[in-house]
């Protein structure tokens, strides 16, 4: 430390700010703007004739009032988003990216990805089925696996290591930096996602275009086998899908993490990950449900009921974004099933983040 | 046991620097006035801190009603034992946590405002960072916080580090690989990025060795130099005398002593007098006057005395006597011997 050094003065000589709050930039008002408008395109296109299934579909022609929750939950976070915020979220990400298991898992994952083809064997005739059911289940879990680690390490550390009194005595706000965390933690699993994501529909294309004995064959679609592009298109909205569960399971582990122990928080994710994935039987045990004549079918009565109907409303009903056996039975997944999902997962995350900024805003470090 | 700072010094004026506690190097013309006339910047009142497990009533009390006032452009000096609410005061200045009563102000506004972190800056003890950055990510990611343009982080950056002096060939290691040394120059570098009005330190010189503390102390006395005002809480208590201009001696979380340094320590009380060329006429004088005196091994005799007013009567005795003065030594009481007497008042 040069006492006296030309550093020191230069450090005097410079001028102070005048404002007192840091100003957000107009590029990143406009880019807010731009993804503003683009989000309102996209209900406009759902409230007109999005909502509507394909010819043949009729299980998500309905509308509920976390369709608009959805976009408008998709709003806020855009606006919440502030540079500072979006500084937290780029360190997370190249934190997340550089721990050696997060790179060992994802290079483990492209490799089983990548040979996957190798592995449709274990089921002679429906090789292409197989191999969607087997590629996808293997990134689902893969990239469940990073959300709840990853998840659950997000603030915790911060505090251990005491990296946080260093970033919140700077002008960051404690909404700032966990909306940043949650951020960052969303596009590190967006990356890993697509990156696997890739890998997969190159291998799946490779395998099809050589079981079909030529691209033509398989982009075209005969009768009861979808083209090739059929196929992607579908993969593609089935890994979309998962990034929309990804980022409830982030927002999962993160509110949990702030509450019980590390350990406890991978449990109860998994715990909530395994009981919303059954939703639709909650949904089935707790009456939820009518007859072919419109009555109300009790299957479990009393307190046991009244329990399972908890676990239906509390749990986020992540079965709708596990869309493999719609994959598997060339079922096309359509916009208004994929909002279906992400409206009522965008709800379950903003209640998440918002009882996850209560418990943070108190906290004491 | 009580230990008394030795301080070695040519002359009177020397001397009464040395019993102020004025760091001799810095120029007395730069110094603002150290006796706290300035504008107050960080105000506590009453300020109470109770730590309750969840779910329980009864609560470990960190702090009993601290008022204190920091005023602009000097050293503010926090000490206390481990436990004596030295880091909850500092975590309730920096807003990391709520007070359970009492008020805090800082810059006229609460401790958490964006509008105060702007303005501040903050060395934590044993800080720590992201390992898997290097010295430059470091600042740059703390420089981005305060929305700086790609430029300016850089040169900031580069700026800071010069200015803890961090080895060139170290700034591009990861931070995981530093000494803890090193990793307290980082540390004193994100606090001073922003050219803060207002400095938090933590046991700054915690891991530094001793070239690295002595650097350490001089930009503190450097950045009060430019107006600037700092908060330090050191165990080491010569460290604080020597810098601080208030202090604060804190025990289980009650105020002990507050005051300028002079204040706490008052004057030197004891003196010796180095002379050379005594001859035994004059000892035998000296002795008549009531001065103590002992012959040292390499003939000079060393004069004792007890106060400032029988140190210039000696003073003037030996240059009467046609002896010369080689050296005067002042013992004056340390915040060391303040601090344990406050400390050991209150029970401990």
């Amino acid at each position: 430390m040069s006492a006296s050094s030309p550093a020191m003065n230069q450090m005097a000589a410079a001028p102070r700010p005048a404002d007192e709050r840091i100003e957000i930039p107009a590029s990143w008002r406009i880019g807010q703007a731009i993804i503003s408008l683009v989000i309102v395109a996209m209900a406009v296109y759902y409230y007109t004739i999005g909502w509507k299934s394909p010819s043949g579909e009729t299980e998500a022609n309905t509308r509920t009032v976390f369709d608009a929750t959805g976009f408008l939950v998709l709003l806020g976070l855009t606006w919440l988003t502030t540079p500072t915020a979006g500084v937290i979220a780029l360190t997370t990400f190249q934190e997340a990216l550089r721990r050696r298991w997060m790179t060992a898992l994802l290079a483990f994952g492209l490799v089983i990805v990548a040979l996957s083809s190798f592995f449709t064997w274990m089921q002679p005739g429906e090789e292409q089925k197989f191999l969607r059911d087997f590629g996808l289940g293997f990134i689902i879990i893969l990239t469940i696996l990073m959300a709840i680690f990853l998840g659950v390490a997000l603030v915790p550390p911060e505090i251990e290591r005491r990296t946080i009194f260093t970033i919140l005595s700077k002008p960051v706000t404690r909404q700032e930096f966990l909306i940043g965390k949650f951020l960052g933690l969303c596009w590190t699993l967006f990356v890993n996602l697509a990156l696997m994501g890739l890998m997969f529909l190159i291998s799946y294309a490779i395998f099809k275009i050589r079981i079909e004995k030529g691209l033509g064959a398989a982009m075209s679609s005969a009768e009861g086998h979808p083209g090739l592009i059929f196929d992607i298109s579908n993969i593609t909205r089935a890994l979309m899908l998962q990034m929309g569960q990804l980022a409830v399971l982030s927002a999962l582990a993160l509110m949990l993490s702030l509450v019980v122990s590390s350990i406890t928080a991978i449990v109860f994710c998994f715990v909530i990950y395994f009981g919303g994935q059954a939703s639709s039987y909650w949904e089935h045990l707790s009456g939820a449900e009518k007859d072919e004549h419109g009555d109300h079918v009790e299957h479990v009565k009393g307190p046991i009921q009244g329990l399972v109907k908890a676990a239906y409303f509390v749990l986020p009903r992540l079965d709708r974004f596990d869309v493999r056996e719609r994959l598997v039975n060339d079922m096309p997944v359509a916009f208004n099933y994929m909002w279906k999902a992400f409206g009522s997962g965008l709800t379950y995350v903003a209640v998440l983040l918002a009882i996850a900024y209560l418990i943070f805003s108190d906290r004491e470090f | 046991m009580p230990t008394a700072e030795t301080t070695t010094v040519a002359n009177d004026t020397a001397i009464n620097s040395a019993m102020n506690g004025a760091a001799p190097n810095m120029n007395a013309e730069s110094q603002p006035p150290r006796d706290g006339a300035g504008e107050i910047i960080i105000q506590t009142t009453d300020l109470r801190k109770v730590y309750r497990a969840p779910f329980t009533r009864e609560g470990k009390t960190a702090l009993q009603g601290l008022t204190i006032d920091v005023r602009q452009g000097e050293i503010f000096g926090l000490v206390g034992p481990n436990g004596s609410g030295k880091t909850t005061t500092l975590k309730l200045l920096l807003g990391l946590i709520k007070p359970t009563s009492g008020q805090v102000s800082v810059f006229g506004r609460g401790p958490d405002d964006v509008a105060v972190k702007k303005r501040i800056g903050f060395l934590p003890d044993g800080p720590y960072f992201y390992d898997y950055l290097n010295s430059y990510e470091v600042l740059d990611f703390y420089g981005r916080l305060f929305a700086y343009s790609a430029e300016e982080r850089a040169r900031r950056s580069e700026q800071m580090l010069d200015l803890v002096a961090l080895n060139k060939a170290d700034r591009k290691r990861p931070i995981r690989t530093y000494s803890k040394g090193m990793m307290q120059r980082v540390g004193l570098a994100q606090a001073l990025l922003n050219d803060p009005e207002l400095l938090f330190l933590d046991e700054p010189t915690t891991g530094l060795d001793p070239i690295g503390a002595r650097q350490m102390k001089d930009t503190i006395l450097n950045v009060r130099a430019m107006g600037k005002t700092v908060l330090l809480c050191s165990h080491l208590l010569a460290d604080v005398q020597a810098v601080c201009d208030r202090v604060a001696i804190i025990s289980e979380g009650q105020l002990m002593k507050f005051g300028t340094v002079p204040e706490l320590v008052g004057p030197s009380q004891r003196f010796e007098v180095f002379a050379a060329g005594v001859s035994d006429g004059t000892l035998a004088e000296a002795g008549q006057k009531g001065y103590r005196y002992d012959r040292q091994s390499d003939g000079n005799v060393a004069f004792h005395v007890n106060s400032s007013e029988q140190l210039d009567e000696l003073l003037t005795f030996v240059r009467d006597a046609k002896a010369r003065t080689v050296d005067v030594k002042g013992y004056s009481e340390t915040l060391e011997d303040v601090f344990i007497r406050s400390v050991k008042s209150d029970g401990r």
